[in-house]
């Protein structure tokens, strides 16, 4: 009998967390976000990613990254020459979304795929370091970047790497959520202004638009988690 | 004699603070009327010299403190001509053949224009854009 109520009750949690998993990550970003010194390689995290998207922008319109600048308190800078400028002030933020989208969404897949992906982060780091970082704080930042992505591959555990790269990616998607919003300080300087002077559309407009994209991600997510 | 002299110096004196104070001119005609006027008595004549020179002093030290707010004007003048002028030989003495100053701030003025057009054409050519 008291077996029966034992294996009844982790039945019932295991459900739970099945069901509410998301959910469960998403508050657990939300806390990492909140504390003082463990948020900041997070912070740098999705700098990161931003600048990223900002150089793969470049290079797929024809343009090419000059120099990324990584700064300590979650700041970046992307020097690019030719290339589209709306495509690359647009793909900062959306690009960010992506990223934190595509890595909660492979780390769903087999374990093999999940550990490829992060070899192809792994890849970006280096090559970033190598040919787009130009000073010692932006290499150092590189640098914990990449031992965060080398733990997380040394993960044996399917479970575990899944749940990390999970959590990564929430974190991404918060971040990019949250960030646009900071444009909207009436100061007319950032992508939003970029895209606002080149295409005439105000800066809020975009600011919506970035807001929605990762909107629309994590409700993919959610969803996703829901089947 | 005396008398005449003492009287020739108030004359005098008043042609001097007629052209300088119009507060004492009041003043100093009336000592020399009074010691024209009573030549016989000594010890009139007397007070009227002392007066006068008091007078003469007076008008004096006014004249002097003037010319020496001139003179202050001046010295500074001066001293301004004569830093300028120890520059100009500073430079002269380092190198002979440097363009004056005015020249050399035309030139310079001269360049920006001329490197604000190269820096246009540099960032076009260049084409770098900065994205945050």
């Amino acid at each position: 009998m008291s077996k029966f109520s034992s294996e009844n009750t982790s039945h019932k949690s295991s459900n739970l967390w099945q069901r509410y998993q998301f959910f469960i990550l998403l508050f657990a970003a939300v806390i990492f976000r909140q504390l003082p010194l463990v948020s900041i390689p997070f912070n740098w995290l999705e700098s990161y990613f931003h600048e990223i998207s900002h150089g793969i922008a470049a290079l797929l319109t024809g343009g090419k990254v000059v120099s990324i600048q990584l700064f300590a308190n979650g700041a970046g800078l992307c020097t690019t020459q030719g290339g589209s400028r709306l495509a690359i002030s647009f793909f900062g933020y959306a690009g960010a979304t992506l990223w934190g989208w595509g890595i909660y969404k492979l780390s769903t897949m087999h374990h093999r795929y999940a550990q490829a992906f992060l070899m192809v982060i792994l890849a970006l780091l280096v090559s970033s370091i190598v040919f787009w970082g130009r000073d010692l704080l932006t290499w150092f930042i590189l640098a914990i970047l990449m031992a965060v992505f080398l733990v997380t591959l040394k993960v044996k555990k399917a479970h575990y790497l899944q749940k990390l790269m999970q959590l990564f990616g929430l974190l991404i998607l918060l971040n990019s959520l949250s960030s646009p919003i900071y444009l909207l300080d009436g100061r007319h300087i950032g992508d939003g202004a970029a895209l606002a002077s080149t295409t005439f559309m105000p800066e809020i407009f975009w600011v919506l638009t970035w807001f929605i994209i990762a909107l629309l991600a994590l409700y993919s997510l959610y969803k996703q988690q829901k089947k | 004699m005396h008398i005449s002299s003492t009287a020739a110096q108030a004359v005098r004196f008043e042609q001097l603070s007629k052209s300088t104070l119009n507060n004492q001119q009041n003043t100093v005609p009336k000592s020399t009327e009074f010691a024209v006027g009573s030549a016989t008595d000594k010890k009139q004549q007397a007070a009227a010299v002392k007066e006068n020179q008091v007078a003469h002093d007076l008008a004096a030290q006014t004249l002097a403190s003037k010319n020496l707010a001139v003179n202050e004007q001046a010295i500074a003048l001066f001293e301004q001509n004569k830093q300028s002028q120890s520059s100009k030989t500073q430079f002269s003495a380092t190198g002979r053949d440097k363009p004056s100053v005015h020249n050399e701030t035309a030139v310079a003025s001269y360049q920006t224009i001329g490197n604000l057009a190269q820096r246009e054409s540099v960032q076009h050519l260049l084409g770098v854009d900065l994205f945050a």
